[in-house]
């Protein structure tokens, strides 16, 4: 399956609506939402928002290569500035069981407890593993996105991947 | 059994699969996003602010207002504590108006005693915009954060810009004077006022590959002392 960077790479730079923007990128939106957030409701939230900001001052982009790029962040900075602002991890963890809205699965045990693992990371943390393994960036690109140093992000993925191993009951 | 790093975009995807955004969700967001881009593009401040921004004069491409990416999407914001005020007759001072200087140090002694009082009496909400189309008056949410404060002395006590403004406004003066860089060819000092900001030079890529100019934290005061946007890249 093509990653959303080649997707968008493949569209190319011809004019692009604001219906069509949404389109192309509103399901790698969702997904990356729920999995920085493990709650489809504040997923949908956080992604709403970050079209609204995003598309609202869309005419201002000279590339349109360049719009998930800014969505991407723009989705990782909301679902951050929630959980700093709300103070909401513990409640986020304690609410980790089955949810009857969120979508189904092929496995909804091996979801569940993906996601229970994923909860134990810090936010940025989190989101760290998610840019490097759901979208397949690199270290430097996941760096670009969270705005942080490549060093910190080589941290935050490493000791990520080594506590979701220990959740998941998973060797070395 | 593959290593995890091999299975977890796999693991991932399974995750979110099956997450459809449905017709009302489509209707919602694209809703409030024309109404956010016709706030944008109708809001009179944005002709002094696209100006004022540093993305319209000369040879550059013209736009109607400077971007931010929304929410702290220009980078981190710097951690170090405020430093001191330029003291009068700085070199980042000279050709500053008495006016606009009271002003800008008005605003740093502000952040500098975290005073949102004295900040709430620097600004008039029928004339200051707050990242162009996020409203009018951003001290209740810096209150809530203050961490934007933060880039916002940063790029106070850098080199500033000027801009002609409306004719109402006259001369707006910007910070950082990066907003007259040429992203191609940066000087030393660029650069480390880009550091400062903990601006890297991939963002740099970014902004010139999308904007062709710097839209990273900007602010300006009009010549009469009036502090008319602030742009900090959160919302």
């Amino acid at each position: 399956m093509p990653s959303v960077t080649e997707r968008t790479e493949r569209a190319g730079t011809a004019t692009t609506s604001l219906e069509e923007l949404y389109r192309r990128h509103v399901d790698d939106a969702l997904a990356l939402g729920f999995l920085l957030t493990g709650d489809r409701a504040l997923a949908e939230d956080l992604v709403q928002d970050a079209f609204v900001r995003v598309l609202g001052r869309f005419h201002d982009l000279r590339s349109r290569d360049a719009f998930w790029w800014y969505l991407r962040r723009t989705i990782v900075n909301l679902a951050n500035s929630h959980f700093r602002r709300r103070r909401v991890e513990r409640a986020w963890l304690e609410r980790q069981r089955p949810d009857p809205a969120a979508p189904p699965g092929p496995d909804l045990e091996e979801r569940d407890r993906l996601l229970a693992a994923l909860a134990t990371l810090r936010p940025e943390q989190r989101a760290a593993v998610v840019l490097r393994y759901l979208e397949d960036l690199s270290e430097a690109d996941v760096a670009d996105a969270l705005g942080r140093p490549v060093g910190t992000v080589k941290s935050m993925v490493s000791r990520g991947m080594d506590r979701l191993r220990e959740e998941l009951g998973e060797d070395a | 059994m593959p290593n995890l790093e091999t299975r977890m975009p796999d693991l991932l995807r399974r995750a979110a699969a099956g997450l459809r955004a449905d017709e009302a969700f489509e209707r919602r967001t694209l809703r409030r996003a024309r109404r956010r881009r016709a706030r944008n593009a109708s809001a009179a401040a944005l002709a002094a602010i696209a100006l004022a921004a540093g993305l319209a004069l000369g040879a550059r491409t013209v736009l109607t207002a400077g971007l931010t990416p929304a929410d702290g999407a220009n980078g981190p914001l710097p951690t170090s504590s405020v430093s001191p005020t330029p003291s009068p007759g700085s070199p980042v001072d000279e050709g500053l108006p008495t006016p606009v200087r009271q002003t800008r140090d008005a605003i740093l002694a502000a952040i500098e005693a975290r005073d949102f009082g004295a900040l709430e009496t620097l600004i008039d909400p029928d004339r200051f915009a707050y990242n162009f189309s996020d409203g009018h008056d951003p001290v209740p949410e810096w209150r809530r954060d203050p961490a934007p404060l933060e880039a916002l002395a940063a790029i106070l006590r850098m080199p500033f810009a000027t801009r002609e403004g409306t004719p109402e406004l006259g001369t707006i003066y910007v910070w950082p004077s990066l907003v007259d860089a040429d992203l191609t060819n940066l000087t030393d000092e660029e650069r480390a006022m880009l550091t400062e900001l903990g601006i890297s030079e991939r963002e740099v890529r970014r902004m010139l590959e999308a904007f062709g100019a710097y839209v990273g934290p900007r602010t300006g005061i009009a010549q009469d002392g009036t502090w008319v946007f602030s742009t900090l890249g959160g919302d």
